[in-house]
């Protein structure tokens, strides 16, 4: 259901220029905390709008990253689109911008620009490679920070042809859009104590290290045992021309110090279809090992060292014997036995069908809207829920130019000056308002 | 490096009964945001001290995970410990959980509780599934997320034996809910100051891993009807003979696949002469970019009249990509570099996580920062995720040994040396390293 603006950031104005995903997921959460976003965009469309779209301009991917929002449709090449966005400003709390480095200079919306015509502004820039350094010119998009910040070979995997698979959800780019949404709110409390705004800036490849921080992170006490030698061994590989697989094969084989974790931390294939399991304490292990008959299993002990071979071969064991014993129950089945034993315990859902769970449907993860050009749909909640400012989606991502109008007008544009906005192409409206 | 004294929360106090990831991650965003987050702990550590420790109590995640904080060791089964507790909430303005629904009003700490005790209390709570439905007492971790929300079928990879694969090693679920997490608590404090209002805030790794796919997650029926639809039949029909996992991501398809063939070549990686490349063009332009420096220069199949979704085009988009292939193996990783650098086009190798402390760019921008651990001496760890000019984020402690603070912090808030000595031998606080 749509609501009434009662999230925390009720009242508070927002300026979204932005595409893709990252400032259009900053975007959606500022909008369920109760902001007003509104969403500019140039006439023919942010181009996500046309990704995997049935109904021309209104593809699935744009609805769930957009829901909550106005949009806003002027040509930013145009002079007059600037003046009308300078205009706009003194009513507008915070600007989000997604381009890179340069664009918004040139499009008149850079912050020094904008702080001068609304001295508190926050404002938040993101960019793929940061602000400096080498790469800052460089374009980026989640699969390159994928790839560039080390996320990619985290699993090491690879398709038929030996080349680097990406992670399918586009992880950097998404928890850029919550990290910037936190900040831009520290930002508003601070602008509340104190009266100052500020500038934020995020990127791709920031994010996407802050998200494996211990990978990334050196502590030489442990590098020396673990990190080190590692490296060692893979620039000898690289030196003498090694495969992509050969690295990943060599960075696996340190992963397998982790096997005994990853029997009772990882998947396993049921008689129709596949299971997994998520222990992380020694009581969940014990359930499980009860459950599997894996009493034996010694890894648990107060001695057992995890780095000798001999307990890694014996670890491989277990982990074969564990498999065809789950080849012999159905999903149900398992997931039942570990319940009653209270572990942590999932079947493999698919993510098309999440819409339906009756876990989801009963926290109300789901939110019922109806979209002006497609109609009813149901989006993904707000992933935080609030008790007295009440977090939600507000309506169904805006056809294009849906509100062009009507947020100039709420802004003072008087009958007249609209008219010749709309007249000369300025502005665009959607028709059927 | 700035320390995080200027931050936007500083003066904003924290106390945190949190393990693992996702409650450490918030508290740790709050601390490199300015706030003073206090860690309780139980006697023998948090649990992630142990997991792949280095020394004893000591591990590279916790001090990923920890940094900023101050440790506090009270032991919540005991009546005198839980009553430090109350004694100090007063103090602070949030309090940060992730335990299974019900263990916080076992140990006395849950929303009712301590906002009898200060009544603007921002109490932030995280579960695996939420805290209502059939689940909500279901014990999760960020794999049963991954599993369960439908991550890792989206991502459709196997392991040799057909069972599913993580998406990645790192806890996406996690990570999100503890910055999520992070967010909400940051718009309540807004609230706050402009209301006096406090409140109680939730989120969940499952509602978290839902937010990290919304577009396939949720629910569109007139795209629906065409794509997902006819595919949830054949899975359904699979399922219904007792299929294989592999059988039913067969059916699924892939999520690229979805997105039409021209998107997946020119997204996604290649093998080059010396390892592998990483093309990522989002639009039409990008691939422009790229079949120049590939010198290929015609693509039948990325035109606005070409179907990706007729079988019948399958053998086309095959035929590009094996070209596209057979070219990216004439040369090296650094000689492509260079050429898609020079078109303008976004690519990357892909590098190791290991070791990204060393990478020019990483450096350039101060994304590392520099901590001396009391124990364990000097480390490095991925800075915030964020620069805030007018408030400077970032940190000025490494993570705490076990207990450190304990007797400081009571003493800050008025316990007398008598009474902290009387607790730490009737055991309510301190440290305990039996076994």
């Amino acid at each position: 259901m749509a609501s009434e603006a009662t999230g925390p950031l009720s009242g508070v104005r927002v300026l979204e220029f932005s595409q893709i995903v990252a400032g259009p997921v900053c975007g959606i959460n500022l909008a369920d905390l109760g902001a007003e976003v509104i969403k500019v965009e140039p006439p023919g469309g942010e181009q996500t709008r046309r990704s995997g779209a049935v109904i021309a301009g209104e593809g699935k991917a744009f609805q769930a990253l957009n829901r909550g929002k106005r949009s806003l449709v002027t040509d930013l090449h145009d002079p007059r689109a600037r003046a009308l966005i300078h205009r706009l400003m003194p009513g507008i709390d915070v600007v989000a911008t997604n381009y890179r480095l340069g664009v918004a200079e040139r499009m008149g919306i850079d912050y020094d620009t904008l702080r001068a015509i609304r001295p508190d502004v926050i404002y938040w820039q993101n960019t793929g490679f940061g602000e400096g350094g080498p790469e800052a010119q460089r374009a980026g998009s989640d699969i390159v920070a994928q790839a560039y910040s080390g996320l990619m070979v985290t699993d090491a995997k690879t398709d038929d042809d030996g080349a680097p698979d990406l992670i399918a959800s586009p992880i950097a780019d998404i928890t850029t859009g919550f990290a910037a949404a936190m900040g831009i709110c520290a930002a508003l409390f601070h602008r509340e104590r104190t009266g100052e705004g500020q500038r934020l800036g995020t990127s791709l490849l920031r994010t996407g290290l802050f998200i494996q921080g211990s990978a990334v992170m050196r502590e030489p006490v442990s590098d020396a045992v673990l990190r080190d030698q590692l490296m060692i061994e893979i620039d000898q590989i690289r030196a003498s021309g090694g495969s992509y697989g050969e690295i990943l094969e060599a960075r696996k084989g340190r992963a397998a110090l982790r096997t005994s974790f990853r029997l009772y931390y990882g998947a396993y294939r049921a008689s129709d279809g596949a299971v997994v399991l998520g222990a992380l304490t020694k009581a969940n292990r014990d359930g499980m090992r009860a459950v599997l008959g894996g009493e034996d299993e010694r890894s648990d002990e107060p001695d057992y060292d995890a780095f000798a071979p001999a307990n890694q071969a014996i670890a491989e064991q277990w982990k074969l014997r564990y498999r065809e014993r789950f080849l012999t129950r159905t999903v149900a089945e398992w997931v039942a036995a570990f319940d009653a034993v209270n572990v942590p315990v999932a079947p493999v859902n698919l993510p098309e069908e999440l819409a339906d769970d009756p876990q989801v449907l009963a926290d109300g993860m789901i939110t019922d809207a109806v979209h002006t050009v497609t109609g009813p749909q149901r989006l993904v909640s707000p992933a935080v829920v609030m008790s007295k400012t009440p977090t939600a989606v507000r309506r169904a991502a805006p056809a294009l130019a849906e509100h062009s109008v009507a947020v100039l007008r709420e802004a003072g544009w008087s009958e007249d000056e609209l008219a010749e906005l709309l007249r000369s192409g300025v502005v665009v409206q959607r028709e059927d308002r | 490096m700035p320390g995080a004294e200027q931050g936007p929360l500083r003066g904003v106090r924290v106390l945190e009964l949190t393990q693992i990831i996702a409650g450490p991650y918030c508290g740790m965003n709050l601390a490199d945001l300015g706030a003073d987050v206090v860690k309780i702990e139980p006697p023998e550590g948090e649990a992630m001290r142990a997991l792949g420790g280095f020394m004893p109590g000591e591990s590279k995640g916790f001090h990923s995970l920890n940094r900023g904080k101050r440790s506090l060791v009270i032991d919540l089964h005991e009546e005198r410990g839980r009553a430090v507790v109350h004694r100090l909430l007063p103090a602070f303005d949030v309090f940060v959980i992730n335990s299974r629904p019900g263990v916080s009003a076992r140990i006395g700490v849950d929303y009712e509780t301590l906002r009898k005790l200060r009544a603007d209390l921002i109490y932030m709570e995280n579960t695996g599934y939420g805290t209502r439905g059939p689940s909500a007492e279901r014990s999760g971790s960020d794999i049963i997320a991954q599993a369960y929300s439908g991550l890792m079928a989206g991502d459709g990879k196997v392991d040799e034996y057909g069972a599913p694969l993580l998406i990645t090693s790192t806890a996406p679920a996690d990570y999100a809910a503890g910055l999520s997490a992070a967010m909400g608590i940051c718009a309540a404090l807004y609230h706050r100051e402009r209301t006096g209002e406090g409140q109680y805030v939730a989120t969940s790794l499952l509602g978290t891993a839902m937010a990290l796919q919304g577009a396939v997650a949720g629910r569109l029926p007139v795209f629906d009807a065409m794509v997902r639809d006819p595919m949830l039949e054949r899975v359904n029909a699979v399922r219904a003979r007792g299929g294989s996992y592999a059988e039913i991501l067969e059916q699924r398809g892939s999520l690229l696949s979805m997105l039409g063939s021209a998107f997946r070549l020119y997204y996604g990686g290649y093998q080059v002469k010396d390892g592998a490349i990483i093309l990522g063009a989002l639009t039409p332009h990008n691939r422009d970019q790229i079949r120049g420096a590939l010198g290929i220069d015609d693509d039948p199949s990325d035109g606005p009249e070409f179907n990706a979704y007729d079988p019948a085009n399958g053998p086309v988009v095959a035929a590009v990509g094996e070209r596209i292939r057979s070219v990216m193996l004439t040369r090296t990783m650094d000689e492509w570099g260079a050429a898609f650098d020079a078109a303008g086009a976004p690519v990357s190798k892909v590098n190791l996580p290991e070791e990204m402390s060393e990478d020019r760019q990483v450096q350039a921008l101060g994304c590392m920062l520099e901590l001396e651990h009391d124990l364990s001496g000097p480390e490095q760890m991925v800075g915030p995720p964020l620069e805030m000019a007018g408030t400077p984020v970032g940190a000025r402690t490494a993570s705490p040994p076990l207990d450190r603070d304990t007797d400081a912090l009571l003493r800050e808030h008025g316990f007398a040396a008598d009474e902290i000595a009387a607790l730490r031998v009737s055991g309510a606080i301190g440290a305990r390293r039996s076994g």
